[in-house]
């Protein structure tokens, strides 16, 4: 019966958290962002932080048989219990180009020839933070293990939510040491709507003034040219005519007449 | 091996049509709020050389955003759809406003087309605006 207990790995399996973002999974707990480490029977609840603006990010583990769908910002999708020891490669399939990508290790259960604790019939220690931490009930029949989370798609709670995600020193968070803003991007359109003001004012200014010049001008002008043709004809006037009064015998352009 | 299409070209380069076809409109207004037409010739100019630079930036978005595929299932919500719209509408703006204009000499434009002529500039430029709006919100915004 002891040794039944010892290689029941509900008795210290947990749920891991893990943040999704643009564009990296990353292991809450040690900040790793190229691999996520787990035990075997563990579940790993991916939480999506940061949401991107092509397509929703997912949650793809092709040998595991995981496929989240579609993950909205805020949502947490559990794994189903991590049973198969191995290394296996963890992405998102719309963003997989663009590298995110990741490697998740599941590590063997402690086996019962090691010194583990659990030669006790009492309950996972307080050591495992998951939210539903199921007691390892001995059992003489060896059935599935109960989950400690519920599988698939939840709501993030707030506590998930507020929890501090590293920021990478080489992004444009880092650099500038300015946090994402949480408004929503659709304030741009009352920027647009602000900017657009004296953009429309100028224009009618400068239409305005053509309108009174073209006014001032009145029917004398006789054709559709505005006072600048008036003043540069105007100009030329007085040398064309002096050219004509010349006897050259040349036109303007040297030519002879 | 350095890959170009990792690299962003939209935003190196879309600088070129915003600061020319802005120097164009600016140019514009001057044309008619001080009669000078030299300010004409120097809006055309300007101008010609955004319309020029237009399809070279819209090619370098899509390279960034690796082909068409975001149009498949267009995320509504997210501001990358807006901006592409916006960007779109306002090179059709201004390559229609350029196309009418380079029919007409600057003596021509006066009365009811000064105002159309204006007022397809001013559109294209409160769409350069949008989209510079929306392209910051997807930098620099959430």
């Amino acid at each position: 019966m002891l040794a039944a207990l010892a290689i029941v790995p509900a008795a210290v399996a947990e749920t891991r958290p893990a943040s999704i973002g643009n564009y990296y999974f990353e292991d809450e707990r040690t900040g790793d962002r190229t691999k996520i480490v787990v035990r075997q029977g563990d579940q790993v609840a991916f939480t999506v932080r940061e949401d991107s603006i092509f397509a929703r990010h997912t949650v793809d583990v092709d040998e595991l048989e995981i496929h989240s769908g579609d993950l909205l910002l805020g949502q947490t999708y559990t794994t189903p219990q991590l049973n198969r020891v191995g290394n296996f490669l963890l992405y998102c399939d719309p963003h997989r180009e663009r590298g995110q990508v990741a490697r998740l290790i599941i590590q063997a259960a402690p086996t019962a020839a090691t010194p583990a604790p659990a030669v006790t019939a009492a309950p996972a220690p307080a050591a495992a933070p998951g939210p539903q931490v199921a007691t390892a009930v001995p059992s003489a029949t060896p059935t599935a293990t109960p989950t400690l989370a519920p599988v698939g798609v939840t709501t993030a709670s707030p506590e998930d939510l507020a929890r501090p995600v590293a920021v990478d020193p080489d992004s444009l968070e880092g650099l500038t040491g300015r946090a994402r803003s949480t408004q929503p991007w659709t304030r741009a359109v009352w920027f647009l709507v602000i900017g657009a003001v004296p953009i429309v004012v100028l224009a009618g200014l400068a239409l305005r003034r053509e309108f009174a010049r073209a006014a001032a001008a009145g029917p004398a002008r006789g054709s559709s040219r505005s006072s600048g043709d008036r003043r540069r004809s105007s100009s030329r006037s007085p040398r064309s005519s002096a050219r004509k009064a010349s006897g050259s015998g040349r036109t303007s352009r040297g030519r002879r007449r | 091996m350095l890959n170009p299409f990792a690299l962003p070209v939209h935003p190196a380069i879309v600088h070129f049509p915003i600061a020319m076809l802005s120097a164009g409109w600016v140019c514009l207004l001057l044309r008619y709020a001080t009669g000078d037409q030299r300010w004409d010739g120097r809006s055309r100019l300007f101008e010609v050389v955004g319309v020029v630079a237009l399809p070279l930036v819209i090619v370098a978005g899509f390279i960034d955003t690796r082909g068409i595929g975001f149009l498949l299932e267009p995320r509504t919500d997210a501001p990358l759809i807006w901006h592409m719209t916006a960007g779109l509408v306002t090179a059709g703006a201004f390559t229609a406003h350029y196309l009418w204009r380079r029919r007409r000499s600057a003596a021509e434009l006066s009365g009811s087309r000064a105002v159309g002529d204006v007022a397809l500039a001013t559109f294209g430029m409160i769409g350069l605006l949008a989209a510079g709006l929306l392209g910051s919100e997807m930098v620099f915004g959430t």
